[in-house]
């Protein structure tokens, strides 16, 4: 007989309190390090947790038993999840690799690919990135001009990537590249999986408006990469991209990377230790912040099945993100506002690091998956038949 | 058009869910057959004459008294997933008809009735409640005294009060000596004289009633009424703004795919669509919310009261936004009686005050939210 959700989520509260630190109780507020050795030593820790669920049998709970999961529900996968969040653990190095590459290589890879790549991402072996955007192909896309051209048994890689989350720790890489430059737009697109260490790459981490490294910028000269490591057809890489767009809203849209995100909880603790929990002003910011978050949660747990089993509409996925993002960008504007002019950082421990650090990281979320305006034409499109804009040339 | 799977139809109800989809197909059906085909005509109907008249003709043809009437008084006990989903048709069409006269009416018979007192009104007329005095305690400006066999004798002038041109009998606060006590005053001519409010709302006509020595009698509701009253009050105008708001969306989308200028849909320019996309994106939130509300309501939750605050927040927000974007992207139109987008944009602006409370509810929000930050006790989970 199949555990039911509630044994499961004790079974999983259980595993997790013996192999983790709980977060600390209430809002702790405080900013990680995220120099670039800091970053490092995270990622070095997801990877290690990662191993550690894969061994415990918590990894790939909604994968097929073949590729060594646990052949569970989607749902099972959420509620651990959700058990997941009352943990100091992370494994933020590896969203990429489990919830878009794995989509992809399910969806379009060989037998091959995915027998050898699908066990590699469960345990934490192989992070992943993916190199889509160009300095020219932002939200264009299909303007992209790195060329993967085939020359025999190997794609002969050339080109320029940036704004590559993960570039510099991953050991596969996604790549997006025109195979055929005789074609434009979304035709003459390949597809190809580029192992990081290959020659000819460089990485140069990019850094961000919080001073962190979190994304790269990857050169790509005379770059070998092996033909058995297309996806799918050659010059059918714009079908693939969907898919992976597709699964990068649902990730967002579903909440999965929403941890450790400021919300409601931090606006009261900042609003408690400022004395300023009776000012009307201060009500009003805390008010609209608890209507927003009530709203997301009323989304998702009213489509949970339908985000689960992936059958909510595109629209859904996107609108989820939207709605994401709005909270986001309001509640790090009230941060400010609620913790009132910097304080003495030398003073110690206070609101004010916190919420600086996310005033400015918010962003990473808004543009992340698309810019919030390329978001509303598609919801223009889909969701309300709106006509289309003339084409750009 | 929603995008969002939920509806407000799940869980048991006290009518066979075909009796009630006869029920609301057959209200949204009276409506459609009363939609005006002009602003003067939407206006024409909203005159009290014509309001008495479609309260009569809407009784007979479902009831209107009886659905939120408990079924020990001959009522049809109506929960409020049914009650929503009339109250987004009125919303929708700003139709001008008394639902919430009614149903307010209905909710104090039933507490009356339930704790075994007598409904001194009768349950078959309309009954308009001074929704402000109910919930704000403002002082009021009515004087009660002793008058024969256990009656009082009012005195005093009323505030402005929605559906009070028309209503049979006025349920109002009155000072009785040193007290402020629930009375309800039958309107009768000699003592009761009833003055039409011009109102910022040209659809929701509000009344003043002049009394001098008028007849009432005490209503004596459970300590649990008024709360319960304006928990259902705050939902049904949530559910009003949800239909408001879904139909400024529907029509707005309408008109910019029709429109053109320079050669093209005016709806294809970013600057018109993204605006329909963000009235849409705060319907949807609104939907969602209302259902939530309308579930925990349902379900007697434990934070039925914030469920209900934040369902009218986002519906009245979602409103508020879809009833200005419409006067917009109809330009110069949308600024005519040639449309009926100020009538709804009016609506909305005068229903933030309407229950002498924000229903932005703020603070009541606040509250909840700081209450349940504060009792780590409430681990929330999604999936179950």
């Amino acid at each position: 007989m199949p555990e039911d959700m509630a044994t499961f989520r004790n079974r999983a509260r259980e595993w997790l309190a013996r192999n983790a630190e709980p977060r600390a109780p209430g809002v702790a507020m405080q900013v990680a390090a995220h120099d670039g050795a800091a970053l490092a030593r995270a990622d070095d820790e997801g990877r290690r947790w990662q191993g550690m669920l894969h061994e415990a049998g918590f990894a790939g709970l909604d994968w097929p038993l073949e590729y060594g999961g646990r052949g569970m529900s989607k749902r099972a996968a959420a509620v651990f999840l959700e058990e997941e969040r009352g943990f100091a653990v992370s494994r933020q190095v590896m969203t990429i690799a489990l919830n878009m590459a794995s989509r992809v290589l399910m969806a379009h890879g060989s037998d091959d690919q995915k027998h050898h790549h699908l066990p590699r991402i469960l345990d934490g072996r192989s992070v992943w990135c993916q190199m889509f955007s160009e300095p020219e192909a932002g939200s264009d896309l299909f303007s992209l001009k790195t060329k993967a051209v085939l020359d025999g048994d190997r794609f002969r890689v050339n080109g320029r990537k940036i704004w590559i989350s993960m570039a510099d720790r991953a050991d596969y890489g996604m790549l997006l590249a025109r195979s055929d430059p005789g074609q434009s737009r979304h035709k003459g697109l390949s597809f190809i999986i580029v192992p990081m260490g290959l020659p000819g790459i460089t990485v140069r981490p990019i850094q961000q408006a919080t001073g962190a490294p979190e994304f790269c910028e990857v050169f790509l000269d005379d770059v070998l990469v092996p033909a058995e490591n297309l996806i799918g057809s050659l010059h059918g890489g714009a079908q693939i991209a969907f898919t992976l767009l597709k699964a990068e809203r649902e990730m967002l849209g579903a909440g999965m990377a929403l941890n450790d995100r400021p919300g409601l909880g931090e606006l009261i603790e900042t609003a408690r230790r400022r004395g300023t929990l009776n000012d009307a002003p201060v009500r009003r910011q805390l008010g609209r912040a608890c209507v927003r978050e009530r709203m997301l949660q009323a989304l998702w747990g009213q489509n949970a099945d339908a985000l689960l089993d992936g059958t909510a509409s595109d629209s859904l996925a996107v609108l989820l993100k939207l709605l994401s993002a709005d909270h986001l960008a309001k509640t790090v504007q009230a941060g400010m506002e609620l913790s009132g002019p910097a304080p003495d950082l030398a003073e110690g421990d206070d609101c004010g690091p916190y919420w600086q650090y996310h005033y400015l990281h918010a962003w990473a979320e808004r543009f992340g998956g698309g810019t919030e305006q390329i978001q509303k034409n598609t919801l223009a499109q889909q969701a309300l038949n709106l006509p289309r804009p003339p084409r750009a040339v | 058009m929603s995008i969002n799977a939920a509806t407000h139809d799940d869980g048991p109800a006290l009518l066979a869910s075909d009796e009630r989809d006869l029920l609301r197909s057959s209200f949204s059906r009276f409506l459609e057959a009363a939609a005006p085909g002009s602003v003067t005509a939407h206006l024409a109907g909203c005159e009290a004459r014509a309001r008495t008249k479609a309260w009569l003709a809407l009784d007979e043809h479902c009831g209107l008294h009886a659905l939120a009437l408990s079924p020990d008084a001959g009522g049809l006990g109506l929960d409020p997933t049914e009650l929503a989903a009339m109250f987004e048709e009125v919303g929708a069409r700003l139709a001008p008809v008394p639902l919430l006269a009614s149903g307010g009416g209905a909710l104090l018979a039933n507490d009356l009735l339930a704790r075994g007192k007598a409904v001194p009104w009768d349950v078959r007329e309309l009954v308009a409640l001074d929704w402000v005095g109910l919930f704000t305690g403002a002082a009021t400006r009515l004087d009660a005294m002793p008058g024969a066999d256990g009656t009082f004798l009012v005195s005093g002038v009323t505030g402005a009060i929605p559906d009070a041109d028309f209503a049979s009998w006025l349920v109002v606060p009155a000072r009785l000596g040193d007290e402020e006590r629930t009375i309800v005053i039958q309107r009768q001519p000699g003592t009761c004289e009833v003055e039409s409010v011009t109102n910022f709302d040209l659809t929701r006509p509000h009344a003043r009633w002049t009394l001098r020595g008028a007849r009432a009698e005490l209503v004596e509701l459970g300590d649990g009424a008024i709360p319960a009253l304006r928990r259902w009050a705050l939902l049904m105008m949530a559910a009003e703004h949800a239909g408001l708001a879904a139909n400024r969306l529907r029509e707005m989308t309408e008109h910019v795919t029709l429109r053109h200028q320079f050669g093209q849909p005016i709806g294809s320019f970013q600057a018109i669509a993204h605006a329909c996309v963000d009235v849409m994106v705060a319907v949807e939130g609104a939907r969602a919310l209302l259902t939530h509300g309308v579930q925990a309501c349902r379900s007697a939750s434990p934070d039925i009261d914030l469920a209900v605050d934040v369902a009218c927040a986002q519906c009245f927000a979602a409103a508020d936004l879809a009833a200005a974007k419409a006067i917009e992207l109809y330009g110069a139109i949308g600024f005519t009686w040639e449309s009926s987008a100020h009538l709804y944009y009016r609506r909305v602006a005068a229903n933030r005050f309407l229950f002498g409370l924000s229903c932005t509810r703020d603070d009541a929000i606040a509250d909840a939210a700081i209450g349940e930050a504060c009792d780590q006790a409430i681990t929330r989970t999604t999936y179950a």
